[in-house]
């Protein structure tokens, strides 16, 4: 089950990657060379980039690659008694999975609430755009957790924020 | 209220949290406390903000400068500026800057430059027995010109934010970029004895034609992608979707892709997209909170009140942005800062595209220093040394950098002669 969870977080966001791609160059090539321009083409590229932009922070957070700026930290972190630097690694990680758990919560009312409003090219409904916002949300929340499981309570797992 | 939010920002940066969540909290608890935001507006702020169609080049451009990197392109680039070169003294340190120059037509970000060209570079320069502070040091600084001559990631963002025109700052980035190159190249010159930077030996015509002859299919992707920009045939945007097709042709045809390394690369670019749009998305709530306090205007009238001269207050800009630069990520200052500074500086008669290399010009110096430095990071991994290595190794190469930098604010036909010659006078 976790091995699926993890295939599809990985490969989905590589797949609308190569997807988007596809969509831009054929629509070049029908412009430029059949004079064909697409509607809906630079819609969807567009929909799609911002799903790769929110479905993959999960990956990326696994990758521990969000871009951070970690040399304060460190820093600090050298000076202070262990107690300490404990409880700012906790802080750390109540304030990340709170605010993933705002965004997952807004995210779903944005989406539930533009059921009805359609994009202007493929007239489909902007449900579908801003559902990625809570599962992306949703994704990086499990690696937090899951973080938290290994490094607290298996302890086989380095810290990484 | 703002105030606040700012110093939250800081503490949550410098907490170590990833800069889109240090972004983003301070957002949401301003649109919690804001009676007349509705909640869930916030979030739609955020998804507008990657959803428009200049930002659809960023993941095309990562990609294609992978791909050319991945698929031997990167190579027959190098072997080609080699030409010639072998019997000068400190000849690699100039091939270095030279293929920098080109690989920058082609490719929109430093650390692009810095991981595919820079390993190559490296590699190269400390066969031939190279100081190594001359090797890592040419390397760092010539991946800067890599967002400066177009394409251009930074460019794509600072357009959208500042509603720029694209193309014209495309344009704008060639002339600099330039003289950036010229510059090192002046420095590598006066270092030549003082450092002792080795020659090679000799090379026969035929290795020479056929390294250029080999490397013209390469070279191409220059004339598509600006080619394909300056005269109007493709937007950026498309400009980068084809430039991917490209090199992926190449890459089949040299042999150098296999599906593995494909697919690897599809993957690196696509961590490297989602770190910097997932930045821009949380950014853009931010910037949207700035603009309903009004904070450019007051700003504006702290600068106006305060009567300074115009340098002056360049001069200032200036400083806050190579300060901000050694702490901060590139896109996500360029979201913050260009709403507050871009009315100050065109209030002073400042052309919005020069300002745009000014502030870029200045933020990617930043990438070359501690305590946030992109490319020292990048090139640490390459070259197997210690950040603070090549930290120390880039010091010398900071001269040339802030001469062009002091150029491109004094003389403002550096970057608007190009873009008032091919797209007309605004």
């Amino acid at each position: 089950m976790f091995k699926v969870y993890e295939w599809l977080e990985e490969y989905f966001a590589i797949l609308v990657f190569l997807v988007i791609c596809i969509v831009m160059i054929l629509q070049v090539f029908f412009r430029l060379f059949l004079g064909i321009a697409f509607s809906w083409s630079i819609e969807l590229s567009q929909y799609l980039n911002v799903w790769i932009t929110f479905v993959a922070i999960g990956y990326v957070r696994k990758l521990n690659s969000h871009i951070k700026i970690e040399m304060f930290y460190d820093w600090v972190a050298k000076k202070i008694p262990v107690s300490f630097e404990r409880g700012l690694f906790v802080l750390k990680k109540v304030l990340n999975i709170v605010y993933m758990l705002v965004v997952i919560i807004l995210g779903l009312q944005l989406s539930i609430r533009s059921v009805n409003f359609r994009s202007s090219a493929m007239q489909i409904s902007q449900f579908w755009l801003y559902i990625c916002v809570p599962i992306g949300a949703a994704g990086y929340l499990f690696r937090e957790i899951h973080d938290i499981y290994h490094v607290a309570i298996k302890k086989d797992q380095e810290v990484t924020v | 209220m703002i105030g606040f939010m700012t110093i939250l920002l800081f503490v949550f940066l410098a907490l170590g949290l990833p800069v889109a969540v240090a972004v983003g909290i301070p957002s949401l608890l301003y649109v919690f406390f804001d009676p007349t935001f509705v909640n869930f507006v916030g979030l739609q702020r955020m998804v507008a903000g990657v959803n428009t169609y200049s930002l659809l080049a960023i993941p095309f451009f990562i990609l294609a400068a992978n791909l050319m990197n991945t698929g031997g392109v990167t190579t027959r680039i190098f072997d080609s500026c080699r030409i010639g070169m072998g019997r000068i003294k400190g000849g690699l340190a100039y091939v270095n800057i030279l293929a920098s120059v080109i690989f920058a037509g082609m490719s929109g970000a430093a650390i692009a430059d810095a991981g595919g060209l820079g390993a190559i570079e490296i590699k190269a320069m400390r066969e031939s027995k190279y100081d190594d502070r001359m090797t890592i040091g040419v390397t760092a600084a010539s991946s800067l010109i890599g967002p400066i001559i177009p394409p251009s990631m930074p460019m794509v963002v600072y357009g959208v934010v500042a509603s720029a025109s694209i193309g014209r700052l495309f344009a704008a980035g060639v002339i600099p970029g330039a003289l950036m190159a010229i510059s090192m190249g002046v420095l590598v010159f006066s270092l030549r004895n003082r450092w002792n930077l080795p020659s090679e030996g000799k090379t026969t015509f035929k290795a020479k034609v056929v390294a250029f002859w080999k490397a013209i299919p390469s070279l191409f992707t220059v004339v598509i992608i600006l080619g394909g920009i300056f005269s109007g045939w493709f937007t950026p945007t498309e400009a980068a979707a084809i430039a991917c097709l490209y090199a992926l042709i190449l890459g089949l045809v040299y042999k150098d892709m296999t599906w593995e390394s494909f697919i690897q690369t599809v993957r690196e670019s696509l961590v490297t997209t989602v770190q910097v749009m997932i930045i821009v998305a949380a950014a853009a709530l931010f910037s949207n909170i700035l603009a309903r306090e009004q904070v450019p205007q007051k700003v504006m009238l702290l600068v106006q009140r305060a009567n300074m001269p115009g340098w002056m207050v360049i001069l200032l800009i200036n400083i806050l942005l190579l300060i901000v630069g050694l702490f901060m990520e590139t896109v996500a200052s360029i979201n913050l800062l260009v709403p507050v500074l871009l009315p100050i500086v065109t209030a002073i008669g400042m052309d919005p595209i020069q300002f745009g290399l000014v502030i870029i010009l200045n933020l990617v110096i930043g990438t070359l220093t501690p305590p946030f430095g992109t490319v020292l990071f990048v090139l640490s991994g390459v070259a197997k040394v210690s950040v603070e290595t090549v930290a120390r190794s880039v010091l010398i190469f900071f001269i040339p950098l802030l001469v062009v930098l002091f150029m491109v604010n004094a003389f403002p036909g550096l970057s608007l002669w190009l873009p008032n010659l091919i797209f007309g006078i605004q």
